[in-house]
């Protein structure tokens, strides 16, 4: 009866914008995003990847309730770069990344299903049903 | 074939098994939360099609309207090509068009005097689709027949109009695309990962 619906897990509410930020005063170079309509699957994915970076300082995200669908993200870096440049540098190189594991898993594939196909035509072959 | 031939630190995917519905694959190189992402994504927010709504017009059959409704949202079907689809919530049109939706007509009548099972095969396409492979029934079984939606009797009859809409597995099971993921990080544990980190000296980590 107050279950909410489930696309509001992942479509915007009026007037909702997608990330806010902001600045941490306590800690310099610090500043906390909060990502709406989004969960685990990105936060995770951001704030463990801020760690390769040696910039950064601190990186971690919190779900606030598992009932609302959205992440904070905090972040702060030594000086050298601001946060908000940090978190989009890491969102241009999971691109990339995923970029190339899309052209290395599609050649992969086809290569591998051309191999597949000409196994079933040796084996029919073999077999004699031609 | 040397699982540590990092071939210069490039993302690498290399399959061990692929073919229409089940692939097996390795990939160097990439970040374990990445990959959980992508995992993650693949369950849960690829789009799908399915029957969303039903328009019942006859059903004296011994399962109940929305009984039959839930079974029909439940059957698979192809979205190859679904991208052409637009969201139904998304589409300028009144409750459903062919640009947002498939219309699959569901209609039989038993008239002899054995028990006559209703099967997906007897979904039959209605609208003008985008492309000619979206939306139809996923037939897997070697009978051809797909699954059975419901068993009539003589007399009995079903007559459903049902709208399939694109949609991702957030909203609704039905419109999942994988039936499971595995994910195994370092398999043959080369890195020799036992125990978890711990923290063994404050000054050298701060």
């Amino acid at each position: 009866m107050n279950a909410p619906d489930r696309f509001e897990l992942f479509l915007l509410d009026e007037g909702e914008e997608k990330l806010q930020w902001k600045d941490e005063t306590r800690v310099p170079n610090t500043t906390i995003f909060t990502f709406n309509k989004e969960d685990h699957t990105l936060g995770n994915l951001i704030s463990q990847r801020l760690h390769k970076y040696p910039e950064i300082l601190f990186s971690a995200y919190k779900v606030p309730h598992p009932l609302f669908a959205k992440f904070e993200l905090r972040v702060s870096t030594d000086g050298t770069i601001t946060p908000k440049e940090a978190v989009i540098r890491c969102c241009k190189d999971v691109v990339q990344d995923l970029e190339v594991l899309s052209r290395s898993f599609t050649t992969e594939y086809l290569g591998k299903r051309i191999v597949h196909e000409g196994e079933a035509e040796r084996q029919a072959r073999e077999r004699g049903d031609f | 074939m040397d699982p540590y031939d990092v071939e210069g630190g490039a993302i690498n995917v290399r399959f061990i098994h692929a073919d229409s519905n089940r692939a097996n694959f390795l990939i160097q190189n990439f970040n374990l939360e990445t990959a959980n992402s992508l995992r993650r994504v693949m369950l849960a927010e690829i789009p799908t099609i399915a029957i969303d709504v039903v328009e019942v017009f006859d059903n004296t059959t011994v399962l109940a309207d929305e009984f039959i409704a839930h079974r029909l949202g439940l059957i698979p079907l192809s979205a190859r090509g679904v991208e052409d689809l637009v969201y139904a919530r998304d589409c300028d049109c009144d409750g459903y068009c062919d640009n947002c939706s498939v219309i699959l007509r569901l209609n039989a009548k038993c008239t002899s005097n054995e028990v006559m099972k209703v099967f997906a095969r007897d979904l039959v396409i209605e609208s003008h689709r985008p492309n000619d492979q979206v939306g139809s029934p996923v037939i897997l079984d070697p009978e051809g027949q797909g699954s059975c939606i419901v068993k009539l009797r003589k007399g009995q009859s079903i007559n459903m109009k049902c709208v399939a809409k694109k949609g991702i597995a957030k909203e609704h099971a039905k419109w999942a695309p994988t039936s499971a993921v595995g994910f195994e990080y370092d398999p043959g544990n080369r890195l020799r990962h036992l125990d978890y980190w711990y923290e063994d000296d404050p000054l050298k980590e701060w």
